[in-house]
């Protein structure tokens, strides 16, 4: 607790006292994240919004108190992917039962769920980091970096110079990077206090 | 693994923004020599699969309220069927219960009025006080006084209620114990122990009342719906304690270390001191009431900050701006709950509403529009609450109805 910044108790403190109005600010913290996790075995985003809000709500219910956020975060993923796995197998039942194709089933549950917490969260930063810049910095990137589009094209959008396109990435990503350095020590702490 | 892990994140990132040198490339170039380290290299950096994820996400995003909402209504529905299942609210077996106590009350009732009326059959007949159409419908209740809890890690609560004065559990080896002045940790420890990472927390429900003596020496009052958390021990250079909801705090002067309160949104630096803080989530604002000492609030977003002397306020508004209250600022009314007391200077009715919820344990159902006058008066926690609502009442165009652990609230029609 003592290292964790001020914020994070405060949320610690509502989450382990399951007070609402926290549990909501946090809610909307990470339910992209856990959606994006369990959209990744599910490959169906509604099916992926129903497990997490069933997790959560069965979180809600308990009494179990945690000594970091990282540790509620990282036993939310293991659930996430536990209940994502079971509603694969369901789902998979009712297919062979009406004879269709079948499902693929992840094996080793175990090194998939490290995988996916790296992921979730790698994205996640990259997500919001973007959501954090300038709006001419987070067009740029999204154009040249996700959607690949080249920047003589993204110049023409902006209606400006590719020099000016150049500059404004590199700045950009300069930001970016340093956003991502500065939270990479959620990663860390998430992966340092395994669920259990 | 878990170093390994993140530190293929931070390369995949530099790689993705073209930033990569020789060096981390000689090191990725050696971590991805594992399979397992190559699959997640590759999805790190498969940018049709990163702006997926982000879309994805974004989506999740506008689906985050929808979401919230259907866990809240299974919890309503939940709560709703624990309620029913409780015996005493089922109608039938309430009106079973008292039907021979009814009938004992009712037939010489009826006797007696039988009697006076023929007695009385030759004079002026009074007409009868019918009640109005405001009449207050619904019984006495009381709560409990204590209603606290102590939350320990690891899955552990004691409930204080149904413990006895004395030891009623360990803090890292230490005796916790409860007495009529509260529930105290320990202030001495072993100095061979390391300072404990475990916290605490004291919880009150609706309707709770509770002081806790910190491993410090420092008091704290919980009022009703309030909790305090706080380390098993203090280290050597700052005390820490979160709040929800009310206290009254009496800190102990430390000059080597300053004592801090949090709350969603402040951060108050105290030095030695008796306040009042006020942090109910519902309120959407924090009122922090200065009767001793010096503190200082700051906002955690943009730390703005102000310093308060002893009779002042500070109030983050709902519109979360920190403003200090000077002249008008009553100190006595903001702590009169810590002798048992609600003091109303002009309140409206929603804050009195709201500050008696909290007390009785109740719910309230605002129904039409309810006028906008202040109200002024005193009145003891020992109160009944029809009491209160009766004076509320008297002095408005409002009506109040009683429907189990509800209020409904309508203006007169």
């Amino acid at each position: 607790m003592k290292n964790e910044p001020i914020d994070e108790v405060v949320f610690l403190h509502g989450i382990n006292c399951r007070d609402r109005i926290i549990a909501y600010e946090f809610y909307k913290l990470v339910f992209p994240k856990l959606c994006w996790a369990a959209n990744d075995y599910l490959n169906d985003e509604h099916y992926a919004w129903d497990v997490v809000t069933a997790v959560f709500d069965r979180f809600m219910e308990e009494k179990e108190t945690y000594g970091t956020l990282s540790h509620v975060e990282a036993v939310l993923y293991k659930r996430v992917c536990w209940a994502s796995l079971d509603r694969l197998k369901a789902l998979k039942r009712d297919k062979s039962n009406y004879g269709t194709s079948e499902l693929d089933v992840v094996s080793d549950e175990e090194a998939s769920i490290e995988d996916l917490i790296v992921k979730a969260e790698y994205y996640n930063l990259i997500r919001e980091a973007m959501k954090t810049l300038p709006d001419n910095y987070s067009f740029v990137l999204e154009e040249l970096f996700l959607k690949g589009t080249k920047s003589d094209e993204v110049a023409r959008l902006l209606n400006t110079t590719n020099n000016a396109v150049y500059i404004i990435k590199n700045r950009a990503l300069k930001r970016m990077y340093q956003i991502l350095k500065d939270k990479s020590i959620i990663i860390i702490l998430l992966l340092f206090f395994p669920p259990t | 693994m878990a170093t390994t892990k993140t530190r293929i994140a931070e390369l995949a990132f530099r790689h993705l923004t073209d930033d990569l040198s020789k060096n981390d490339q000689l090191e990725l170039d050696q971590l991805l020599q594992d399979p397992t380290n190559q699959k997640l290299f590759q999805a790190l950096t498969d940018r049709r699969r990163i702006m997926a994820a982000v879309k994805g996400m974004q989506n999740a995003e506008a689906q985050v309220d929808a979401s919230w909402q259907k866990i809240e209504a299974a919890h309503h529905l939940r709560d709703r069927n624990k309620e029913a299942a409780y015996p005493l609210h089922n109608k039938y077996t309430v009106w079973r219960k008292y039907r021979v106590a009814a009938a004992a009350v009712v037939f010489p009732l009826a006797g007696f009025v039988a009697w006076y009326l023929w007695q009385h059959r030759e004079q002026d007949v009074v007409p009868p006080v019918t009640p109005a159409a405001s009449t207050i419908q619904y019984a006495s209740y009381t709560p409990k006084p204590v209603k606290a809890y102590w939350k320990r890690a690891a899955n552990l609560v004691v409930s204080l209620d149904e413990q006895p004065n004395g030891v009623v559990g360990y803090s890292d080896g230490m005796p916790v114990t409860k007495s009529d002045s509260g529930l105290a940790f320990p202030v001495a420890r072993r100095s061979d122990l390391p300072l404990p990472d475990t916290v605490q927390t004291v919880l009150t429900l609706k309707g709770g009342f509770y002081p806790v003596w910190l491993p410090d020496g420092s008091r704290v009052w919980l009022n009703s719906a309030s909790s305090v958390f706080f380390a098993s021990a203090f280290d050597g250079s700052k005390r820490l304690v979160s709040v929800t909801g009310e206290a009254y705090f009496d800190v102990v002067k430390d000059g080597k270390r300053p004592f801090y309160v949090l709350t969603p949104g402040l951060k108050l630096e105290v030095h030695g001191t008796k306040f009042n803080i006020q942090a109910y989530a519902e309120d959407s604002i924090v009122r922090t009431s200065l009767v001793e000492g010096k503190v200082t609030v700051t906002k955690m977003d943009d730390k703005q900050s102000i310093t308060l002397k002893p009779g002042e306020q500070a109030v983050l508004t709902k519109k979360k701006k920190l403003e200090k209250i000077t002249g008008s600022a009553s100190i006595n009314k903001a702590t009169a709950w810590k002798s048992g007391k609600f003091v109303f200077e002009n309140d409206d009715v929603k804050s009195i509403i709201d500050q008696l919820c909290r007390w009785y344990d109740l719910e309230v159902e605002y129904k039409g529009t309810i006028p906008t006058k202040t109200f002024n008066g005193e009145f003891y926690h020992s109160d009944p609450v029809e009491m209160i609502l009766g004076y509320l009442h008297d002095r408005s165009g409002i009506k109040f109805t009683r429907e189990g652990k509800k209020i409904i609230i309508q203006p007169l029609p």
